[in-house]
Order: C-alpha cells, then sequence, then structure tokens
C-alpha cells in the first residue's frame, strides 16, 4: 500500500471505521512507514482536540426554561398541523408552491382555450350572417343557420322559405357567403339534384317581403340579386317579390344564400350557369 | 448525568443517548401517547440534558440550543401517537432532535453561533464557580469550546451532522446513515472530510499560534 492511500484512509483509521481488511493493511504499512506514523498521530491529537468539546455549564434554570417553554405549548395545543408543519421545514416547499403554481397556470390557460375557442363560433356567426336571427345565434346552443336548427334546410325548401319568412328579427339581414359556424344541429346535405329542383322553378314560393332590408354595405361581391334588392329598400320602394335561396353545402360550415326576384315559368333561365 | 450547581458539564459518555428507555420510562411515553401531559413532561425531565447536548454540538450556541431542543419535545410530543413501542424511543427522539437542529441551522442561516469564551462570561457562566482555579479552567475551556466551533463552522451541515453522531454520539455508521438518510458510502465519505478539515484547522491554529 502506497504513502498517498493511507493519507487518505488515515481519517476514518483513526477512529476504526474501516473494513477490516483495509484496517490491516494500514497498520502493517504504519509499522514500516514513520512518515505515515507521525500522520496518525496528528490525527489523533485532532481527535482528541475534537472530543475535549465539552458543553458549556447549562444550569438547572436552563434546563426548567426550557421544560416550561414546552409544556406551555403542549397545553396550548399551538403546534401547528401537520401538514404546514412539513411544509414549513420541507425542503420540498419552493418547488412544491412552484409545481402549484405552473399547475394552476396550465389549467388557467386550458379554461381559456376552451372558452376562446367557442367565442370566435359566436362572434362569426353574428358578423357574418346577419340574416340569421341574432337572438337564436347568440344561444349557444342554437346552430348558427338562420333557420331553425332542427329544420332540415333543403329538402323543403317551402316551409324552409315560409318559416323563416317572420322568423329572423335583425333589422338589417344581409346576404353572405362567408363560411358560417357549423350548427349545433344536423344540417342536411344539399344534393345535386335537389338544387336543380330548386332552380327549376316555381317549387320556390316567394318570400316574404316586408321585413326584408337588406343592409348591403358593399355591393362588391354580391350577387347581382342581392343587389337589386337592395335599391327597392334605399328608396323606400315596395319590394318586388323575392326570392331567398338558402344551399347548405356538404361542409357544414359554408352555407350559401342569396336573394333574387321571383321569375315567372317563362321566365326561367339557366341558372346552373349562375 | 445530573448538575450540581457550579459543577462544569462534562461531555456526555459516547452512545449515551442511544440507551432504552428503563420500565419506568415506558409507562411514562405510553402515558404521554394517550395524552398525559404530566406524563411527557416527565419525559422532558428525562431526556433534555441529552437532547440540548445534541442540539449544542449541532448549532454551537445556547440560544439555537434551547430553540431545537424545545422545537424537537414539541415535534415529539404531536408525532408520539407514530411511535411504536418496539421501537428505540432514544433514538426515535435523537432522530427528531437532528432534524430540528437542521431546521433552526437553516433558519438561522450564517448568523455567528458559536458561544465565544466573553459570551459565557456575560452570561455569569463563571459567576457560580467557588474557586479561583476553578474559574480559571472553566475559563481555558470556554476558550477550547470556542476554538472546537470555530473548526466546526468550516464544516457543512451534512459533515457536521455526521461528525456529530459518530464521533460525539457515539453512532456507528450505519446508524448515521440510517438517520441522515444518506447510504453508508455517504456517511463514511462525509466523516472522513470533516476529520480531515479538522485536522487542518487545528494545524493551522498551531501554526500561527493562537492559542
Amino acid at each position: 500500500m502506497q504513502c498517498r492511500e493511507v493519507e487518505e484512509m488515515m481519517p476514518l483509521y483513526v477512529e476504526g471505521d474501516l473494513r477490516e481488511a483495509k484496517m490491516q493493511a494500514v497498520a502493517a504499512h504504519l509499522q514500516r512507514c514513520a512518515d505515515c506514523n507521525r500522520l496518525f498521530d496528528e490525527y489523533g491529537d485532532s481527535q482528541r482536540w475534537l472530543q475535549s468539546y465539552t458543553l458549556p455549564p447549562f444550569d438547572d434554570r436552563f434546563y426548567a426554561d426550557l421544560q416550561q417553554r414546552v409544556m406551555r405549548e403542549v397545553r396550548k395545543g399551538s403546534a401547528r398541523p401537520l401538514f404546514f408543519e412539513w411544509l414549513r421545514g420541507s425542503w420540498l416547499l419552493k418547488p412544491a408552491l412552484a409545481l402549484a403554481a405552473v399547475v394552476l397556470l396550465v389549467g388557467a390557460l386550458a379554461v381559456l382555450v376552451v372558452l376562446t375557442d367557442r367565442e370566435p363560433t359566436a362572434a362569426q356567426r353574428a358578423g357574418r350572417e346577419p340574416v340569421t336571427p341574432p337572438q337564436r345565434e347568440e344561444s349557444p346552443a342554437s346552430a348558427p343557420a338562420p333557420t331553425a336548427p332542427t329544420e332540415p334546410e333543403v329538402r323543403e325548401p317551402q316551409r324552409q322559405l315560409a318559416t323563416t319568412a317572420p322568423r329572423p328579427r335583425r333589422a338589417a339581414p344581409r346576404v353572405s357567403v362567408a363560411p358560417v359556424t357549423p350548427p349545433m344541429t344536423p344540417v342536411t346535405t344539399v344534393t345535386p339534384e335537389e338544387v336543380a329542383g330548386i332552380f327549376a322553378a316555381t317549387l320556390i314560393e316567394p318570400v316574404i317581403d316586408d321585413w326584408f332590408k337588406p343592409p348591403f354595405a358593399e355591393p362588391q361581391g354580391w350577387h347581382e340579386s342581392a343587389l337589386f334588392a337592395s335599391q327597392f329598400v334605399e328608396n323606400d320602394l315596395p319590394t318586388p317579390k323575392t326570392l331567398r335561396i338558402e344551399l347548405q353545402t356538404s361542409d357544414p360550415r359554408i352555407r350559401i344564400i342569396w336573394f333574387a326576384p321571383k321569375l315567372e315559368k317563362s321566365e326561367n333561365r339557366n341558372l346552373d350557369t349562375e | 448525568m445530573t448538575m450540581e450547581m457550579g459543577e462544569i458539564a462534562l461531555i456526555p459518555e459516547r452512545g449515551e443517548f442511544s440507551d432504552d428507555p428503563s420500565g419506568g420510562t415506558r409507562l411514562f411515553i405510553e402515558r404521554a401517547k394517550a395524552g398525559d401531559a404530566a406524563a411527557f413532561e416527565e419525559l422532558i425531565h428525562c431526556y433534555q440534558r441529552k437532547v440540548v447536548a445534541t442540539a449544542w454540538r449541532m448549532l454551537g450556541n445556547e440560544e439555537d440550543a434551547r430553540d431545537a431542543a424545545q422545537e424537537a419535545f414539541l415535534k415529539a410530543f404531536k408525532y408520539l401517537k407514530s411511535y411504536q413501542p418496539e421501537q428505540d424511543f432514544a433514538g426515535w427522539l435523537y432522530r427528531i432532535t437532528i432534524n430540528a437542529c437542521r431546521d433552526v441551522a437553516r433558519k438561522r442561516g450564517s448568523r455567528e453561533r458559536f458561544t465565544s469564551f466573553e459570551v459565557e462570561q456575560q452570561l455569569g457562566n463563571f459567576k457560580r464557580l467557588s474557586s479561583r482555579e476553578d474559574v480559571e479552567a472553566a475559563a481555558i475551556a470556554a476558550q477550547e469550546r470556542a476554538l472546537v466551533e470555530e473548526a466546526l463552522k468550516t464544516l457543512t451541515a451534512k459533515e457536521r451532522a455526521a461528525l456529530v453522531m459518530r464521533d460525539f454520539e457515539g453512532l456507528t455508521t450505519e446508524e448515521v446513515a440510517r438517520i441522515l438518510g444518506s447510504s453508508q458510502t455517504t456517511v463514511r465519505s462525509q466523516i472522513s472530510t470533516a476529520r480531515a478539515k479538522i485536522k487542518r484547522f487545528r494545524d493551522r491554529l498551531l501554526k500561527t499560534g493562537r492559542r
């Protein structure tokens, strides 16, 4: 065994804290190495000096005072609840508080995301589909469709038009082809045949007229028929028979609504191209 | 160990804290567990000197030692319901004391901890001594205490705890490891480092001639 190794083990050897084999190895080395022997003596002196660390003279008054303090607290029952006492002294306090803060923050963000996710839906509906009844739109349970959510949109156009006529209460409904938020209730998808059937006709009943007052703030991009209808409103003229046509596309977010003057049978055009 | 007026406290024997409670103490433990405050007061009387001795060695001054001892007994009363009769009560109380000392040390931070000779003089610790030789011996002992405390201040909290338990309380490295919640290898390493630091401090002391 080398002196360097013995020097490293000496603090433990001096009090017998090494394993038996190492104790014997160090002892054997000390028998032939004067320097290591001197080191052993120095560590011995140091340990004896350390163990001279005597208690100061605490007298009986000190102990009596300690006893009274403890018993006062015991009788008062003022010991803190176990949890808070642990928490106060726990090295986990700060990380625990940090973790709790993170969990609260994540929870708050999650709630915010959920609420925000729903809000644009209502806002979009309100902003982009003015023809639809605002009351129904504002209800979170209601469909964004302008018609009753439970009613199929296009299957029975007559009924739809008749029922939608009195329903809108918004002062200035507008035509919109912007995407709408998905209705809460299922909406019937329009088939091409149904579309053709609608245009074919005379099956379409005229829509109410009096309530129809399109704002048409932005003529560009509006359908020609909508522009046509607006002229009567602005000039305070009774609107002619106007057709309100709504088509629900296969995409539940997109519904096409337009207003067209009622056409007589003879005036039917091939509207497929429009 | 009992104290007479004017008697300088001797260092308790190694291993004194680990004795098993006597039959009478066991009765006090059972009654204190049932909520008998008077029985708990008797337990305080039995163990307070050992608790204070450990606290003082861990913390180095009277005020911190008293706070730690008070905290240790209050915790012992609170946790007494979880104490099992087959456990070593002294060892159980000792663990609570060590934890209380660590709490107090953490709260106090880097405040000057040791009780110097001058402080002891102010506390009147020498006034009770009858003869001049006693006063002189007490003063020397106080100075030695201050120097040793200065050496102990060079240790980390864990090194000091391991050293106090091994070299002052006489616990084995296995017992120290269990109380501190560390491995025996770690405890041996801490003890080795602590003793080496104490020796280096003393070597510097001898070289500079502070004694």
